[in-house]
């Protein structure tokens, strides 16, 4: 990180000195902003929806709801403005278009979604089969993958994390993790 | 004097030897936890909170507390290690601890973060048991219509100074405050938005959406960057000790920083991160060699670390005295509390005083227990970072499914974890700030009664928010949160072009 992170901080995605922001950039805004309506628009249809209640409550279970999704729609049109700056911005400059940092890349997509197939295949044996098993076959399989050139230090650190998770939890904090297919 | 009498009943307290056990644990704890690269104090009180039950609620408090102490150091350990801050409040201590690092002086970096750490902490906690009792008392005259626009303000300056944008800032808030009407609606007994799904009607487990936002993504982001090759560890070299010369450039920034961390702390929005940024730019401004800075100063290591553990005691003093949490990692405090049927606030200084100054006095210990575990065992702490993210980051995952797991007992927790991680990832990955969410998340219902509340007893006439002075204060503090990210780039801009002129 170098001092002139500063000027951008948090995490900002202004591009370099002497570059514009690239083109992928308003895609990927446009993709948000849409995101973002499609998402006002659904929660507003379905606040419309809810059925008012004739007791009770004067105001009805609606009235924060639709204060919501009218927030919803003015980041939506925020967004938009901006995405029209930028449009305008990038026209107007003649500097060259950043080197490509695109925060999603193929590669990046398909291990976020075979981590998350993967995980969803624990979650979904963690009470069948178990914590100790489902836990040992769970953290195997991925260290194998992120650690691919040690198998035996995988097992052991699966097997031996599996055990210790499950002696510190169930047996001295007692906090119920699912036994499964093991006796114990 | 009222408030030294009650502190002293604090010190009674936490200085019960289980209590001071569970200051000594959740330091130890937090700092194991929070030098693991990534990991913040809010995902860090999360993934621990399961360890905590069944824990009289005092003890698990004061455990807690000490954990959220822990990782606030472990964060800065990575930050000055590895160049990978635990969350944004860190981000400032790299600039300079990481390059201190490369230099060889990780251990000085470390230690002076670590005595940094220490007097900040020290200090707000000082300044936390002054101001706790006048604030609690002001907080009693707040009715549902204050509530809301404190609320309001706190929401409203989390979504607009955490983020790059404030289109961005003010859309994560709003998604939390979307997530939060999910469930039964509190007043009229209605079902909102859970498609008949039983699990759905408690509405949204605050854990669940913590440990997915912060833990699971983080877990995604750490084997992307290991994929990619971007983890570098930097081995630790030369003296671990200051030099003379470092403690003489050391004092004044850790003063600065203490003062300037514990009022920014205070208010809601991005108090620690907004307090480190101001440091290091006051100890750029006022040093010799500013054009040194980032190159590894340790100037800009002190003052940013001061600055970042001050502003944890005052961040405390608007959770305790009106439950408002001002940060993310305040907020799974605030979700803590609540989960052992407390509400922090005023009421709480009366009906709890063992616990509220129990906790505050712990805090005192807890400084100390981390000086004293944390210099002679940084070289300890530093070996976790050796372990291979392939190996550690997978544990994370499983250590999450066991903190969401052990709420409830309940699988379909699970998967909505994972689907926050899925959403965390693509926050970060757009530039999405995730605390506004997180904040509107605990806040949401809260904020929904009062504001319903409000307007039922004014009749639904809309004025009740403009009519007391403590009102129209909040929202004018709102409306300024909200203009700075618009109005500072205009200034940036006409700087720039006055700066422009002579050249031409």
């Amino acid at each position: 990180m170098s001092e002139s992170d500063l000027a951008d901080l948090p995490a900002t995605r202004a591009p370099q000195p002497g570059f514009r922001q690239p083109r992928h950039a308003l895609w990927t805004a446009g993709g948000l902003l849409l995101a973002t309506l499609a998402i006002a628009s659904g929660y507003l249809y379905l606040t419309l929806a809810l059925p008012t209640p004739a007791v009770a409550d004067p105001l009805g279970p609606q009235i924060f709801p639709m204060l919501v999704s009218g927030g919803l729609f003015l980041c939506g049109a925020m967004m938009g403005l901006e995405l029209w700056r930028s449009r305008i911005a990038i026209r107007r400059t003649a500097l060259p278009a950043a080197p490509s940092e695109t925060s999603f890349d193929l590669r990046s997509a398909l291990m976020v979604a075979g981590i998350t197939g993967w995980t969803a295949l624990y979650f979904f044996v963690f009470e069948r089969v178990g914590f100790v098993v489902s836990t040992i076959v769970f953290l195997f399989g991925l260290m194998s993958v992120f650690n691919a050139r040690h198998p035996v230090v995988n097992a052991a650190c699966a097997t031996g994390f599996a055990f210790g998770a499950w002696l510190l939890f169930v047996k001295v904090l007692s906090v119920r993790l699912p036994s499964g297919i093991l006796p114990f | 004097m009222e408030a030294f009498g009650h502190l002293m009943h604090g010190f009674a307290v936490a200085l019960q030897p289980v209590n001071l056990a569970y200051v000594f644990v959740g330091c130890l704890l937090g700092t194991v936890i929070g030098v693991l690269p990534g990991i913040g104090p809010a995902a860090a009180i999360a993934l621990l909170l399961p360890i905590t039950y069944g824990i009289e609620p005092t003890s698990a408090l004061i455990m807690l507390a000490g954990i959220y102490y822990g990782a606030m150091y472990g964060g800065s350990t990575t930050s000055i290690l590895i160049n990978t801050p635990g969350e944004s409040s860190s981000v400032m201590t790299a600039l300079d601890g990481y390059q201190m690092a490369r230099n060889g002086r990780a251990g000085a970096a470390l230690a002076i973060s670590a005595i940094a750490s220490f007097i900040a902490g020290t200090v707000s906690v000082v300044l936390l048991s002054l101001l706790a009792v006048p604030l609690a008392g002001v907080a009693l005259k707040f009715g549902p219509a204050e509530y809301f626009t404190l609320m309001l303000f706190a929401m409203t300056a989390i979504a607009a100074l955490t983020g790059p944008s404030l289109s961005k800032g003010l859309l994560s808030m709003f998604l939390g405050l979307m997530f939060a009407t999910i469930g039964i609606d509190l007043q009229s007994g209605q079902q909102r938005y859970t498609f008949d799904l039983p699990e759905l009607q408690d509405g949204i487990g605050f854990i669940v959406v913590v440990v997915g936002l912060f833990a699971i993504a983080e877990v995604f982001c750490g084997l992307e960057d290991h994929l990619k090759g971007k983890s570098e560890i930097i081995r630790i070299s030369g003296r671990l000790w200051l030099t003379r010369d470092e403690w003489r450039r050391s004092v004044m920034p850790i003063v600065r920083g203490t003062g300037i961390g514990f009022f920014k702390g205070v208010l809601p929005g991005a108090g620690a991160t907004i307090a480190t940024i101001l440091s290091y730019s006051v100890e750029r401004m006022v040093s010799r060699e500013p054009q040194r800075f980032g190159t590894g100063m340790i100037e800009g290591v002190a003052g940013p670390e001061a600055a970042n553990n001050a502003s944890t005691g005052g961040a405390m003093v608007p959770l305790l005295t009106l439950g408002i949490p001002g940060s993310g990692s305040t907020a799974v405090l605030l979700a803590a509390f609540i989960m052992y049927g407390l509400q922090p606030g005023p009421l709480l200084f009366e009906k709890r005083p063992d616990l509220v100054w129990g906790l505050i006095a712990s805090m005192y210990l807890g400084n100390v227990v981390l000086l004293v575990l944390n210099l002679p065992l940084v070289g300890v702490f530093v070996r976790l970072l050796y372990i291979p993210i392939g190996l550690l980051l997978p544990m994370v995952i499983s250590i999450s499914a066991i903190g969401i797991f052990a709420v409830n007992g309940n699988l379909f927790e699970l998967y909505l974890a994972l689907g926050f991680g899925v959403i965390g990832y693509g926050f970060r990955k757009l530039a999405i700030p995730v605390a506004p969410l997180v904040l509107s998340l605990v806040l949401g219902g809260m904020m929904e009664q009062a504001f319903r509340q409000a307007m039922t007893i004014s009749g639904a006439d809309v004025g009740v928010f403009v009519r007391s002075p403590i009102c129209v204060v909040l929202l004018a503090a709102s409306v300024i949160a909200l203009s700075i990210p618009l109005v500072v780039p205009l200034f940036k801009r006409s700087a720039l072009i006055a700066a422009a002129r002579p050249a031409q």
